[in-house]
């Protein structure tokens, strides 16, 4: 029996958001369309049109990053984009040197890649931030050697939304010949990018955490003399041959959708997310023992991670229900461990187990903010009357 | 079938739920008349303190109070430890099957330590009657 979702409040929007209606009838008409049944790699009518369709969505993503469509190339999602973008960057340049530098603090699927990649031969330097969990660019400078060909430093951070400079990381790599990648999950179709005009080479991006359906992302990379990927899937020329397998056509289409969608609202919805981030950290920040999790001063407002003293996090969580939210990552939630970009960030195992991501979407009301609001003030209170003395 | 894939999905069966929030016998440091036997394991660091007070007169458990720090899980087995021993008289204590709890509240295989912790608390209690 499923639980029930009634009075359900969903605040987890950085795990995932809630498709955007337009976005479901642009796939369901795609889907019941007989024009566009066919395979998108087939030369007959049918696939013809399906191509054309995938070339509208490209070039919609493209108006949204300003740049070129053909510097995008369609994958499952920020997962494998960032998988190609890493692993094929570093393959791509490894007779200049095996070096590569990221952050302690990056999603898993970029440090998976780098642990793969070291186990492949690379030297790997992981930068730890500063407690407000800001990459400090003296540290960059200093990790940078001669034979470093990629960095990878995420924009906005999936767990406590702090955002890195990446026009002065990038522009530190630029100036060394340095590939610059950057997982921008959670930034695209959020906050406005100019990808022509940045300092930044491979990027990597997830429909779902934008109003656009899941399965479905891109790889940005920069058309430049040095820059490029070697393919980690071989079997077919599709994406010329960077990644090859049939292009699912109603995810492309609806992703196109979503990315429209941002280019109108992204500055509206930026609005949204800062009132909603002041409204719910007013009425939690009064309560003894709360902290906020990464710098205030420099991140997406989307984002909300506390933690909390005396306060189990997830038996938070539990006593939250029916409120959607996470602690830590969803991709991290499961093994009970306490959260590595909070440990990074110099917190305790206590102060890391405690904390619950709050993360919003412009349907988030200010009524559900106030019922987070009362029912966090409630746990907290259940919580610590069940607690031993001294850890209240 | 169905049932089946929502066991393996969700991590807190019903027992555990209203157990967990339950909180009848959470210390309020009321106690009635009786000797006051404190019973207290685990650390921060590991994620769980457990605190069971007994009340006991004339050989009778008359009151079970706890006080904890951790997991649903754990919330959810104090309490029922709690409700178990209130009213027993200290012989029948033997006859709590912790470890009954794991199929009760369906304690998933990575808290095990709970279970033994839990067995620690009780084996305090019961080595703590046997010197008064």
């Amino acid at each position: 029996m499923k639980r029930t979702t009634d009075n359900l409040i969903y605040l987890d929007s950085a795990a995932t958001m809630p498709i955007d209606q337009k976005v479901v009838s642009a796939m369901t008409a795609c889907l019941n369309n007989t024009e566009v049944i066919g395979n998108p790699s087939s030369l007959n009518n049918a696939g013809r049109n399906a191509m054309h369709d995938i070339e509208i969505a490209r070039q919609k993503l493209a108006n949204l990053l300003h740049t070129n469509k053909d510097n995008l190339t369609w994958t499952s999602g920020a997962t494998e984009s960032n998988n190609l973008a890493i692993i094929g960057a570093a393959r791509f340049r490894s007779h200049l040197g095996r070096h590569i530098i990221t952050m302690a603090t990056e999603h898993k699927a970029v440090l998976g890649a780098f642990d793969y990649l070291e186990k492949e031969g690379f030297q790997v330097t992981r930068l730890i931030p500063d407690s407000n969990g800001l990459l400090k660019l003296a540290d960059l400078k200093e990790a940078i050697k001669k034979e470093t060909q990629l960095v990878s430093i995420m924009h906005v951070n999936n767990e406590t939304g702090v955002t890195q400079d990446i026009v002065k990381i990038g522009s530190i790599c630029r100036e060394k010949d340095i590939l610059f990648h950057t997982d921008a999950a959670q930034s695209i179709g959020k906050i406005s990018l100019n990808l022509d005009q940045l300092p930044i080479d491979l990027l990597s991006i997830s429909a779902h955490k934008f109003y656009g359906p899941q399965g479905i992302g891109a790889l940005y990379m920069r058309k430049a003399a040095g820059c490029g990927v070697i393919p980690l899937h071989y079997g077919g020329e599709q994406e010329k041959w960077i990644r090859p397998g049939t292009l699912p056509v109603h995810q492309i289409i609806g992703f196109g959708v979503a990315a429209e969608l941002a280019l109108e609202r992204s500055e509206d919805d930026y609005l949204i997310m800062q009132d909603l981030h002041k409204r719910l950290w007013d009425g939690l920040k009064n309560i003894p023992g709360i902290e906020i999790n990464g710098t205030i001063k420099s991140k997406y407002p989307g984002i909300l991670n506390v933690s909390i003293s005396g306060v189990d996090g997830e038996s938070l969580i539990l006593l939250l229900e029916p409120l959607c939210v996470a602690n830590g990552s969803a991709c991290n939630s499961k093994n009970n461990e306490p959260s590595f970009v909070l440990k990074a960030l110099g917190r305790s195992d206590l102060q890391a187990q405690s904390a619950i991501r709050f993360s919003f979407n412009r349907n988030t009301t200010h009524e559900e903010i106030d019922i987070t609001i009362e029912k966090y003030h409630e746990a907290v209170r259940y919580l610590r009357e069940i607690a031993p003395d001294e850890l209240v | 079938m169905n049932e089946f894939i929502s066991k393996q999905i969700e991590p807190y069966n019903d027992l555990t739920r209203e157990l967990f929030t339950r909180g009848a016998y959470k210390d309020n440091s009321v106690y009635p008349k009786g000797g006051v036997i404190k019973a207290r394991k685990g650390s921060l660091d590991d994620g769980l303190v457990v605190e069971i007070v007994t009340i006991v007169d004339d050989e009778k458990i008359v009151a079970a109070k706890y006080r904890i720090y951790g997991c649903p899980h754990s919330i959810a087995s104090i309490e029922w430890i709690c409700e178990e021993i209130d009213g027993l008289m200290i012989d029948d204590l033997n006859k709590i099957d912790i470890s009954s709890l794991k199929n009760l509240l369906l304690i998933p295989i990575e808290k095990t330590s709970l279970i033994l912790l839990l067995e620690d608390v009780l084996d305090e209690i019961r080595l703590q009657l046997e010197l008064k």
